[in-house]
């Protein structure tokens, strides 16, 4: 089920927060966890109710795996090793579903054989509830956790809200407020709060998040070759698809956590303001930065062996970044360059390097937008096309309107003719590209907003506005990009 | 400041609009999808519904009987069904899908069979509709929204059209034309299935119409290099399989079916040549009479030289339904050109081929296209 569905606004949710705050008001407590995880169960088998075992059986068998590390009678080296097998296992779960094609198709090509590949399907949040449960892993070898019941440990991995694209939580920040009896009563800020973040990401996905996602979609995939502004629109168009699509997401999980009085942790933090690439990812999915950090660079040694170390360690962490992603060189290349981006910035912080901001923030936009080209290309030929586009490779066209007032440019191969045309020849791409630099440049983010709100007549109309408007654009629903991930 | 409980009963109020506004969407019906309440003054004078055509064509399918179809792209979706009615003694509806390919011309018809009792198929084949570089999800994104529905035979509910910002703007003109008395003059389908081009019915009576604009617009809709129809033209073998098993079912559930090649002004026959794609073309013919004879309205005939017989390059005006139904369904009583429509079989293909190659003359497609005159 998807958050931007009539099924889920007018149905399930509705539903959902009546019979669990019934509960809760008649003292069901326990019955309520119940309801909730019976309800995320249900949420999550919409979509086919045949990845349900894998989710319970992950489910199972880290908890079981989580009792016994946290048992402190426990020899060091036992633990130790429970540690790597449940980890092991986690991986070779999500391995075996995400990458086995990948590992197949490139065995292939380097024996020159023809295994056949095995097709599987993802299922769905993978990739998100196997980190999430590493990290209860890690705690509780850590000896963090603290007995939490099998029943407040399975609505911590499922809870509806984050459950399907994060953001990744943590057991600490999640299970003590499943276990606060103050948040089994209806709150009426926070769910004042909750309808305003919803509404507002309801509104980055359907309404500008979907328009842009058409052009991307026409400019990557079916348009032949793209002239300079066209490649340009498109990767633009995937850049600023990506954070409204899944900032917008995470708004919608947040807004519905609150309804439940539950808080998640931020995950965007106006990440195209950022002025360097170390900047970019402490505002970029900031959930998945602090897993990345805590459980593969700082395990590798971080930078406490030394310049090389931490370079190679900043690598290693940001190309396992990329492969989590998605399982294609494409990827790959993507984290390598960003793996790459991050060691240029600290040895040209080293030397004491200093840009002025506005010069920072161009350079680092436009890495961000290149390498999402890498990130959103399907197959290499397709990233090969955009980025010749935006070179300029296929020339220089510009609207008709323009070719008496700038003829003197024909002699430099301008033209006049077809400026749009492969993306469908829609003047409005140009007006939405300047509204989506605005909006992502000088409008507060999400986060801010909820800090700063306020319950008065303006909140409550944009609130408003924003998801009637967005309700009624519901008929081009669309699944979130960070579902395939 | 409103205190928080007030906050959130605000917020559900205004909620509330939603329901309004699809409930007025669904009473003004800008597109004409039920036409359930239409009230002079108000919404009696509609926009188009053809933006709509596969939910339009399916929900008629749904909700009335026919025995009769008439299947293929836009080229017969301009021809009158009530004309077919005169030789099937029954009621026909024009399935036709714009600038399809046979693929949707199959899920089409099994969609068809599943909710009517079909006696008769008048299936109008364009070489369009085999050309491998136009699929389902790359080209028909409305067609492949529905194609899970379409395949497994389930009603098509509108209420996501009522729910719709689109919509709602669409009321809003609508609303605001019919309080002006304007009237919206818009391509639409009837009741029927027939696309009627009203928009250029009019500039005709208002003597704004010109042929010449049109054709050249439609070589564009055709040979450009962004979606154009024959662009990077391929024959499917896949979309002859759908041809095939429409002929095979026909059979095998005793349909009578009637095949024909649409005619096409003579220019656009011979911008075929000039745009490399002629054997393609000659292939196309080829493969179809090894599965069913058909008649060929292409090339030069009394009817595709006068081009005001025609829209465009390749739509023809709906008085010309009688000669071409007439030669279909041997009608003497009719007058029809002799040069118009020939009977093709597997012995007289190769004749018949060899006859058209002769008539295709020499056209300069690229001038045609240089008149991008609707940029």
């Amino acid at each position: 089920m998807l958050f931007n569905s009539y099924e889920f606004i007018f149905i399930f949710l509705p539903i959902t927060f009546l019979i669990y705050f019934y509960l809760n008001y008649k003292k069901f407590t326990e019955l309520s966890k119940y309801f909730i995880l019976f309800t995320s169960l249900f949420f999550y088998s919409w979509w086919n109710i045949a990845y349900l075992p894998i989710i319970l059986s992950s489910i199972l068998f880290n908890y079981t795996m989580g009792t016994l590390l946290s048992k402190k009678n426990r020899l060091y080296f036992k633990r130790k090793t429970i540690l790597i097998f449940s980890i092991f296992m986690n991986i070779a779960l999500l391995g075996y579903f995400k990458y086995s094609d990948f590992f197949i198709e490139n065995m292939n090509l380097v024996f020159d054989k023809n295994m056949d590949l095995l097709h599987l399907a993802l299922p769905l949040a993978i990739s998100f509830f196997t980190f999430q449960q590493i990290a209860y892993l890690v705690s509780s070898y850590r000896e963090e956790t603290r007995g939490y019941k099998f029943i407040d440990y399975s609505v911590f991995v499922t809870f509806f809200p984050q459950l399907i694209a994060g953001p990744i939580v943590h057991h600490k920040e999640m299970l003590p407020q499943f276990e606060d009896t103050k948040n089994r009563l209806l709150n009426y800020r926070n769910i004042a709060l909750g309808l305003f973040i919803f509404s507002i990401g309801l509104f980055k996905k359907v309404i500008i998040a979907d328009t842009f996602s058409e052009w991307a979609t026409t400019g990557f995939d079916k348009a032949e070759y793209l002239n300079f502004l066209e490649a340009w629109i498109t990767s633009l168009s995937y850049t600023f698809q990506l954070y409204f699509d899944f900032s917008g997401y995470t708004d919608m999980a947040i807004g519905l956590a609150l309804l439940f009085n539950i808080r998640l942790p931020i995950n965007f933090n106006s990440p195209y303001k950022a002025v360097s690439i170390q900047d970019f990812w402490r505002r970029w999915h900031i959930t998945l930065s602090r897993f990345l950090r805590d459980h593969i660079y700082i395990p590798l040694g971080g930078n406490r062996d030394g310049n090389f170390r931490m370079y190679t360690n900043l690598m290693i962490t940001f190309i396992l970044g990329g492969i989590w992603h998605g399982a294609g060189w494409t990827f790959v290349l993507w984290g390598f360059m960003h793996g790459g981006a991050l060691v240029i910035h600290r040895v040209w912080k080293q030397i004491g390097g200093n840009l002025p901001t506005w010069l920072a923030w161009f350079i680092t936009f436009n890495f961000i937008n290149i390498s999402w080209v890498f990130f959103r290309a399907t197959e290499w030929s397709s990233a090969i096309k955009v980025l010749s586009g935006m070179a300029g490779v296929n020339g220089i066209a510009l609207p008709g309107f323009l070719a008496t007032k700038l003829a003197f440019l024909l002699p430099y191969g301008f033209t006049f003719n077809e400026w749009l045309n492969r993306l469908g020849g829609k003047m409005i791409m140009v007006p939405w590209i300047v509204a989506g630099f605005i909006i992502i440049l000088f409008f507060k983010n999400s986060s801010e907003k909820l800090e700063s709100f306020q319950l008065n007549y303006f909140s409550l109309i944009w609130a408003g506005v924003a998801f009637v408007m967005s309700v009624l654009s519901l008929n081009k629903v669309s699944e979130f990009l960070y579902f395939n991930f | 400041m409103i205190n928080e409980k007030k906050w959130v009963k605000l917020w559900i109020i205004i909620t509330i609009l939603i329901p309004i506004i699809a409930l007025l969407n669904y009473v003004i019906d800008p597109n004409g999808m039920n036409n359930k309440i239409v009230i002079d003054g108000i919404n009696s004078s509609k926009k188009t519904n053809t933006g709509y055509s596969y939910r339009f064509k399916t929900n008629r399918l749904v909700n009335d009987k026919f025995d009769t179809l008439m299947l293929g792209t836009s080229r017969i979706g301009v021809m009158d069904p009530r004309v077919v009615n005169g030789y099937t003694k029954g009621n026909t509806f024009n399935l036709e899908a714009p600038a399809s390919i046979t693929e949707m011309h199959y899920k089409l018809f099994k969609y068809a069979l599943k909710y009517n009792n079909i006696k008769n198929v008048v299936y109008g084949i364009d070489f369009m509709a085999f050309n491998k570089s136009r699929t389902l999800g790359k080209t028909f994104s409305q067609f492949n929204g529905l194609n899970n529905k379409i395949v497994n035979g389930e009603k098509i509910s509108n209420y996501d059209l009522y729910f719709n910002l689109d919509t709602t703007k669409s009321s809003s003109y609508v609303l605001y034309k019919n309080l002006m008395n304007q009237e919206i003059v818009a391509e639409k389908f009837l009741q029927n299935g027939m696309r009627v081009f009203y928009q250029y019915i009019d500039s005709l009576k208002k003597g704004t119409y010109s042929y010449n604009k049109r054709m050249e617009f439609t070589f564009h809709e055709y040979y450009n290099d962004f979606n154009g129809i024959y662009k990077n033209y391929k024959y499917s073998e896949n979309y002859l399989d759908y041809f095939s098993k429409i002929i095979k079912e026909c059979k095998e559930n005793n349909i009578k079916i009637w095949v024909y090649i649409p005619p096409m002004y003579n220019l656009h026959f011979d911008s075929l040549k000039s745009a490399g794609y002629y054997d393609e073309f000659e292939r196309f013919k080829r493969e179809l009479v090894k599965f069913t004879n058909y008649i060929d309205f292409t090339g030069y005939n009394t009817i595709t030289n006068n081009s005001d017989n025609f829209w465009d390059s390749a739509h023809l005006k709906v008085k010309m339904t009688k000669p071409v139904m007439a030669r279909i369904f041997h009608d003497k009583s009719v007058d029809v050109p002799s040069d118009f429509g020939v009977l093709v079989t597997p012995e007289n293909i190769e004749t018949h081929l060899k006859n058209l190659r002769g008539q295709v003359k020499e056209f300069d497609l690229e001038k045609m296209l240089s008149y991008k005159y609707y940029l």
